[in-house]
């Protein structure tokens, strides 16, 4: 292939921002509407225009780590609604104090509690590692590597939709809590083996968001015409490199990715925040390792996430509650527990054997309620978002699950909780159980994946994950 | 974040003049053909050192049997991004920028700077950008600053004086002469540079600023490219003199050659074995290699998780201070410097040494008198050699490895097998998960009874992991020494399979000079030490210069032997003419 062909073959990644909209595309969709994003109590779009009066459908995906407190041979249901399937209402949830699931009963109307979901494939000497390649990719384990190290053999579904339906951004790719442990970001893949990194830092966040959000437009325009030549240059470079004969495969590929990551920038949507709250932000820094500030990092990079939203800056996020396997020390009606990870094999020890933690199973409980109610801030966040036809949480889905069913490593009953309709592409207000015959999760996987926009040819996406397993929607709630 | 202090030395290189490495470049021939620039495990609980998918070779008996195969293309780590633009720029201190680069994803390697993780993403992409035009904004805007990137004697003619900067600057910012294409495509954008910046008053400070930006983003300066393609006599393709410069530099000093190594690559002094094998000692005994040396240690033996140890029972510590972690971390980094870079030795003495640096805090941990100590300053300390003998005596590692209340036997057996005699464990099978230890009296016996012979974790717990847990029952939760527990003797007794063949124990020194002297520790340091100074992980074709380097750390040599002899070998200075798949 020649040089030429390779630059053309590439024009397609040479496209748009991290804001993904261009200038004309905004204006056509603002619609006349401002609007209000409700941050933090000091959190206030900086510019008026930063928001739309629509935006396309999106979905975001929080992951609990650990499984959660649920009917097993030992312990009793804590999570799961005590009614049965059906449809919900708050009155209903309410009235289910005991249950996970009661926090979000403000939610019933909007939500799908999809309970019998599971993954597929064994893990491969990490059941945790094992999960969190599983939860979004529905694809099998590595082989090699293995245990802590193992990796998923397919993409995940965010890549998917940002890929399939914003081209030349990236999925937002969001982490709570300290790195560096036994097991780190566990999420988003690019592909086989291709783990996506993830942001702990909302500092960090913001900036690659909307960095650009102070510069006046005339500058902007002369920082454009420096960077594309800039981009020219090094995509020269990067082709000629690898024209090379004599490359392996993972130095071409290599190259590849740092040629398709090279992109223009257009001069589009220009969210942003005061002053006052990006210092906020900044001044987190210091906590993002601090599990006494978790709630606090978490609730930053949820109001980061709608602002991303409801900017049309992507149409996929993510974001990790914890390292993988979630070793977060809680406090707990008032006192700082031990590790979560801990708390969820009920004893004393990272190992498989140590002292047994008394009340383990309740503080597991309590632990999913204080991730139940994480949630819901991301919710009544979305929620107070005003579109020209009904709030962002419409627009979009948003997920709550797990990466473990419960305390054994199981992937049976892995929880799925979704918000939203993705603007009437899905039925809400239900709750459905599988029961025995559950569903394998790359059905709940495509379920979202179509409900955003994502396609399997002509149809709508219904065969996402390994191509061994049955394919399919959840038509319970497709609407 | 890992690795200890900022991973270069405690010194600075001087702040030499670019036209020394001008005249160095140009006093000498320079081969760019030769550069090539772009203008030219095991199951269960046993398991082999240094296994791997290696390729295969052309030629079973050929030199490329032991070459391993390596990236050509290996990014620098963002902590070599940061002292590599600080150098540079000849800046007094880093930027910082690097501290908001998008996370590597390590995917559970054990060290920063392996290859296969070190990838340009878009999100990290953006970062290089945005940091390229910082940088360059720091620089040209200060006259002073960018004074010191310019060659003396710069010239006045406007043509002169470009080619005069790009060919210095950029020497040093590709880490090898430019190419006659680059300083063409360079030229371009530093003509184009005025035009891209129209509030800047001084048009050549504005070129150097757009040709800047474009040199940070290269793939020339982003990635340690190993371009050469000549085959030598041997058969393999001997990396050029600015390639083995480079990858000395980065390897030893985490950052870019300083102006002596580019002479010396320049000269031609590594373009032979016995010129690099010269310049090695005087490089591994330079101070920037101290840092490099620590953080191998600090990496390996997940210093930085330290921060992840539980909060202690306040009623059987009161004075549990977690102010002390930083503490022990600190303690780590000093002891390690001590012995393997001022005293030079190696993993025998790394696991037996009893001298420590202790502040007021881990003083009263170790029982030593804290009077006359602050919290502040580190004194250098001797402890009872009967129970301190080396790195895991130490109050970080036994404070991580304890539980609120007592030790975590399992975990410090766990933590052994796997990071220091390389011992393959099998997971523990599901329905082993969440197994609680009994309420026997002591903690050995709740262990021994829950995991012990006869139990269903004989083969991997009462074979393995608990003998050397074991070892550690005179420590408690926070890492003092006890003698008793629930009221009865503490007994540190064990027996472990060495080798392969089991032997006895008594306690903590008997069992860490058994694990000093074993084959498979110092096979353990050889096969990590490799994994760390190439940047990626050991292959099977790596096994012959691991058992070479296994023998030197048995027979008492010290770590800096093995570096530079990882360094001086094939494996590092050359490659196959394998194009792989």
């Amino acid at each position: 292939m020649s040089i030429r062909d390779r630059l053309e073959k590439r024009a397609a990644a040479k496209t748009k921002t991290r804001s993904g909209l261009t200038r004309r595309g905004f204006l056509a969709g603002l619609g006349g509407v401002a609007v209000t994003l409700p941050f933090l109590e000091t959190f206030a779009p900086k510019k008026a225009e930063a928001g739309q009066a629509d935006v396309p459908p999106f979905a975001i995906f929080c992951r609990q780590g650990n499984g959660v407190q649920q009917l097993t041979n030992d312990e009793p249901e804590r999570f799961w609604p005590s009614f049965a399937a059906g449809p919900i209402t708050t009155a209903m949830m309410t009235a289910d104090v005991d249950r996970t699931v009661s926090e979000l009963a403000a939610y019933a109307p909007k939500l799908n509690i999809v309970r019998g979901i599971k993954f597929n494939f064994p893990g491969n000497g990490c059941g945790h590692s094992g999960g969190g390649n599983q939860c979004l990719t529905a694809a099998q384990v590595s082989v090699d590597p293995s245990g802590n190290q193992s990796l998923s053999m397919g993409e995940s579904i965010d890549n998917r939709i940002q890929t399939e339906l914003q081209n030349g951004t990236e999925p937002l790719t969001l982490y709570v809590g300290s790195k560096g442990g036994y097991l780190d970001e566990v999420m988003s893949y690019r592909g086989p083996k291709l783990i996506r990194a993830a942001e702990n830092n909302p500092y960090n966040v913001y900036k690659d968001l909307f960095g650009l959000s102070t510069i006046d437009p005339a500058a902007l325009k002369v920082l454009q015409s420096r960077r594309k030549s800039v981009n020219d240059l090094v995509r020269g470079e990067l082709t000629e490199l690898m024209s090379r004969t004599d490359l392996s495969k993972a130095d071409h590929d290599r190259l590849d990715l740092h040629f398709t990551s090279i992109r223009d920038l257009e001069i589009g949507i220009l969210c942003g925040l005061s002053d006052g709250d990006v210092a906020n932000l900044q001044a987190q820094t210091a906590n993002i390792d601090n599990d006494d500030f978790f709630e606090t990092i978490c609730k930053m990079q949820m109001d980061l996430i709608t602002l991303a939203m409801a900017c049309g800056t992507t149409r996929a996020a993510t974001l990790q509650f914890g390292n993988g396997n979630q070793q977060t020390q809680f406090t707990i009606d008032g006192v700082k527990q031990k590790t979560f990870h801990k708390i969820s094999h009920r004893i004393d020890s990272d190992g498989s054997t140590g002292a047994p933690i008394p009340n383990a199973d309740i503080l597991h409980h309590k632990i999913d309620q204080l991730h139940a109610r994480l949630f819901k801030y991301l919710l009544d966040k979305l929620d107070a978002v005003q579109l020209a036809s009904g709030t962002l949480l419409d627009a979009g889905v948003a997920v709550w699950l797990n990466d473990l069913g419960e305390k054994y490593h199981s992937y049976d009953r892995v929880p799925h909780i979704l918000a939203g309709s993705a603007k009437g592409a899905l039925k809400t207000g239900n709750y459905v159980d599988f029961g025995d015959n559950q569903v394998t999760n790359n059905q709940i996987l495509s379920t979202i994946g179509a409900a955003v926009g994502c396609k399997n040819g002509a149809g709508p996406l219904d065969n996402f994950g390994d191509p061994s397993l049955p394919t399919g929607r959840i038509m319970q709630i497709v609407a | 974040m890992t690795g200890s202090s900022n991973d270069r030395g405690p010194t600075r290189a001087a702040a030499r003049t670019p036209s020394a490495l001008l005249g160095a470049l140009s006093a000498t021939a320079i081969a760019l053909a030769a550069l090539g620039g772009l203008g030219a495990s095991s199951t269960g609980c046993t398991g082999t050192i240094g296994e791997g998918s290696g390729s295969t070779s052309n030629d079973p008996n050929g030199p490329s049997a032991t070459i391993a195969s390596h990236s050509r293309f290996p990014r620098l780590s963002h902590r070599q991004w940061e002292n590599t633009v600080q150098d540079l720029f000849h800046l007094s201190a880093p930027t910082g920028l690097s501290q908001s680069f998008y996370p590597d994803a390590l995917g559970g390697k054990a060290f920063d700077n392996n290859e296969s993780q070190l990838q340009v993403t878009p999100e990290l992409w953006s970062d290089y950008e945005k940091a390229a035009e910082e940088v360059a904004t720091l620089v040209t805007a200060d006259p002073a600053k960018l004074a010191k990137i310019l060659p003396a004697n710069l010239p006045t003619d406007p043509a002169a004086k470009k080619a005069a900067f790009l060919q210095t600057f950029g020497a040093r910012a590709f880490r090898r002469p430019l190419t006659a294409a680059e300083l063409t495509t360079y030229g371009a954008i530093f003509d184009a540079g005025p035009a891209n910046d129209p509030q800047n008053a001084d048009p050549f400070a504005a070129s150097v600023k757009l040709a800047i930006e474009a040199m940070l983003q290269s793939p020339s300066f982003l990635y340690r490219g190993e371009l050469s393609t000549t085959v030598s006599a041997d058969g393999l393709i001997h990396l050029g003199p600015y390639e083995v410069a480079t990858k000395l530099s980065y390897t030893l000093w985490n950052t870019m050659p300083d102006d002596d190594l580019f002479a010396a690559a320049a000269s031609g002094q590594l373009s032979t074995k016995e010129g690099i094998k010269a310049r090695l000692q005087g490089m591994i005994d330079d101070p920037r290699s101290r840092a490099t040396l620590v953080s191998f240690h600090h990496q390996l033996y997940d210093v930085d998780d330290y921060v992840h140890l539980v909060d202690k029972d306040p009623t059987l510590y009161p004075g549990w201070d977690k102010a002390a972690v930083a503490d022990m971390q600190k303690e780590v980094d000093l002891y390690v410097g001590s012995i393997v870079v001022d005293g030079g030795g190696g993993l025998k003495e790394l696991l037996t040494s009893s001298t420590t640096f202790v502040n007021a805090r881990l003083a009263k941990i170790y029982g030593l008198d804290p009077s006359g100590r602050t919290d502040t300053d580190f004194q250098p300390a001797s402890l009872d050699p009967s129970q301190r003998p080396g790195l895991f005596t130490r109050s970080g590692f036994l404070a991580w490895k304890g539980t609120a209340a007592g030790p975590d036997t399992i975990m410090r057996g766990v933590f052994l097998n796997r990071k220091v005699l390389c011992q393959a464990l099998g997971d523990p099978p599901p329905a082993a998960a969440g197994a609680k230890l009994g309420s026997e009296k002591t903690d050995r016996q709740r262990v021994e009874a829950l995991t012990g012979k006869g139990t269903c974790g004989e083969s991997c717990h009462g074979s393995y992991i608990d003998p050397i847990g074991y070892a550690f029952e005179n420590f408690d939760a926070v890492g003092a020494w006890r003698t008793q527990d629930a009221g009865l003797p503490i007994d540190s007794s064990s027996t472990f399979p060495f080798d392969g063949t089991p032997q006895s124990f008594q306690g903590i020194a008997d069992m860490t000079t058994l694990v000093a002297s074993s084959d498979q520790a110092n096979r353990c340091y050889a096969k990590y030490w490799l994994e760390y100074a190439y940047g990626r992980d050991s292959q099977a074709k790596d096994q012959k210069l691991i058992d070479s380097l296994t023998t030197i750390s048995k027979n008492g040599g010290s770590t800096r032997q093995i570096v530079l002899e990882l360094l001086s070998s094939d494996s590092f200075l050359t490659r196959t003419t394998e194009v792989l798949p």
